[in-house]
């Protein structure tokens, strides 16, 4: 049996060595050299790429990272929950729902993230209809700033909250909200005292499950926001790319994975069970 | 004596079936009311209508003379216990006991629940979750926390079903002393018709949305009106037209004396039961009977003429149809 095991977990195991693992090392070993002249990395070992972190600079990136992904999440989860609610309690259609709600993933995001940009510019469809209908006289500024970058999030993430909520309020037994009225509790009491509280795990799973992605994510603040909101992730892609500063990359990019991590501790030490 | 609760003409129509088609019932204060019937015939529909979970097509229902229908689960003074129970799993005992308080008005809360507690012995449960619990306990929580909150009416949704056999009958027991000591309308829905005998003060017999009999338990047993009834309530040996328990099947290898109904028959099997006999027989006219006889009454072989004779008064006579 545990030869078995063994083996079915060596393919598995043998890829995120490979993907997950080796390049973990490799990053970490890069955030404590030098940078090289074209790109790279050099010797001398060193702490400086840390040392930068603690700039203001950099560390106001990161709270507004931090507070990106917090905007988005939060309001991930007040679109999902009626939305997941009214799936879960739906007499007929719940997996055509769900499909539907899945169906975005059918397309690329890089495509959507166009899309959007598409609806947002000066020219775009919203300004031109609103043009057109003279309710505005010149383009509202609807791209390359903050509120896109956090629609874009809201937009990409919103299916990752829908899932669990889903999942957790759909194993509520009915009987327990027909037992919360038998007892004299009204609609808005019952929500309250016993469906919010019996979705809470699945909150959490959600709100992980937005938060994380969110506090990395390079695609949509790059296009949506244009050069000017810098979040962590394009951060990060600069130092790779335009910056050729290698170690600092390397250094930003552990110190965000420290922070998931300590994210994710937190979580599990709640409960027993497994994410999701 | 005036009704209770009372249902008038009531009608559940669903999409595609007539759940009840004019169901009228009067239950009496502080009575232990059964609703029996096998599955489909209405009687969980009565139960959700009476708890407001459901709202009737027509008809009234009344509890002391005023309309309870139209009105929510939560402005009903009448309570459910689930056939699953359906505790809050995310609160203890405690917390489930006390749910519903806070829509009471009463300053007597803290010793209602003090007494439910001791009285369904729960003392030692109250901070463990319903997952904690064993399946007699969660039902003394479910019973706990609709009888803190003193209910005209208790409705119980196959109160047994969920429990282990072997508990049932202790159970049972408990029930029907708890009913008498806190007096309280208990309205049950069972297809167990040993449940509804034992339990009941009376029993209503439903069939397809309707009251098919109504009756204190021995008087559907020993009376029964119908042959549904007669079926429903306990196996029946027809012979003519007439009806007979297996019970009140004699069996004699000797012709029983003169005046006696008694019909020849010859013995197709003895069974041995542990309690009593088993002795299934073959009339002359070619129809079976199954009696239940005292095994200090002889032992029978298989082919041994007998004579199957009752006393006149176990005969049942039901309307035919």
């Amino acid at each position: 049996m545990n030869r078995l095991r063994c083996l079915a977990l060596a393919p598995a195991a043998a890829l995120l060595t490979a993907t997950v693992g080796l390049p973990f090392l490799i990053l970490a070993a890069y955030a404590f050299l030098s940078r090289g002249t074209y790109g790279g990395v050099a010797l001398p070992w060193t702490l400086e790429n840390w040392r930068r972190l603690a700039d203001p600079l950099y560390a106001g990136i990161l709270a507004r990272s931090f507070l990106a992904a917090a905007l988005a999440t939060l309001l991930c989860l007040v679109l999902a929950f009626p939305l997941a609610l009214s799936i879960a309690r739906a007499s007929r259609w719940k997996h055509l729902l769900l499909a539907l709600v899945m169906l975005p993933f059918w397309t690329s995001l890089l495509v959507r993230a166009y899309a959007w940009m598409f609806l947002l510019r000066d020219t775009g469809l919203v300004n031109t209809l609103l043009m057109r209908l003279d309710l505005i006289s010149e383009p509202l500024p609807l791209l390359y700033n903050w509120g896109a970058v956090v629609l874009g999030l809201v937009y990409a993430h919103l299916p990752f909250m829908v899932l669990p909520l889903y999942a957790a309020l759909e194993r509520q037994d009915p009987a327990l909200l027909e037992a919360a009225a038998d007892l004299g509790a009204r609609q808005w009491h019952a929500f309250w005292r016993v469906t919010l509280p019996l979705a809470a795990p699945g909150i959490r799973a959600g709100v992980l499950l937005v938060f994380i992605p969110c506090l990395g994510t390079y695609l949509i603040p790059d296009l949506l926001g244009g050069g000017k909101t810098i979040l962590v992730g394009t951060l990060i892609q600069n130092q790779f790319t335009t910056a050729r500063d290698w170690p600092f990359g390397s250094a930003v990019s552990l110190a965000l994975m420290a922070a998931v991590l300590v994210l994710l501790w937190l979580e599990v030490r709640r409960r027993k069970e497994p994410l999701l | 004596m005036s009704a209770h609760l009372e249902l008038r003409d009531l009608v559940k129509q669903y999409a595609k079936h007539t759940a009840l088609d004019g169901l009228s019932l009067e239950i009496r204060e502080g009575e232990f009311f059964g609703l029996l019937g096998p599955s489909g015939c209405g009687k969980t529909t009565t139960l959700r209508l009476i708890a407001g979970f459901e709202q009737p097509t027509r008809g009234e229902i009344l509890l002391r003379g005023t309309r309870l229908d139209g009105l929510p689960p939560y402005r009903r003074n009448v309570s459910t216990v689930f056939q699953n129970y359906a505790l809050f799993p995310h609160l203890t005992v405690r917390e489930n006991i006390e749910f519903g308080l806070r829509y009471r008005n009463g300053g007597s809360s803290r010793r209602a629940v003090e007494e439910c507690v001791e009285m369904l012995a729960l003392g030692g449960k109250l901070d463990r979750y319903p997952r904690e619990l064993s399946g007699g306990e969660k039902q003394r929580v479910a019973l706990a926390r609709s009888l803190v909150l003193r209910p005209e009416v208790l409705l119980l949704d196959e109160p047994l079903s969920a429990l282990d056999p072997n508990l049932r009958k202790q159970v049972r027991t408990e029930l029907r002393a708890l009913q008498r000591r806190v007096g309280i309308t208990f309205v049950f829905v069972t297809h167990d018709r040993e449940e509804a005998l034992s339990l009941s003060d009376r029993i209503a017999l439903l069939h397809s949305g309707r009251c098919e009999q109504l009756g204190a338990p021995h008087e559907l047993y020993l009376r029964p009106r119908t042959r549904f009834a007669a079926s429903f309530l306990g196996p029946v040996n027809w012979i003519g037209g007439m009806g007979l328990r297996p019970e009140a099947t004699r069996v004699s290898a000797q012709a029983p004396p003169p005046g006696q109904p008694a019909l020849s028959a010859r013995v197709r099997a003895a069974l041995f039961l542990g309690n009593c006999l088993q002795v299934e027989a073959e009339l002359d006219n070619g129809e079976r009977v199954l009696a239940e006889v005292s095994r200090f009454n002889g032992a029978y072989q298989t082919g041994q003429r007998v004579y199957i004779s009752w006393r006149p008064e176990d005969e049942i006579r039901v309307a035919e149809g």
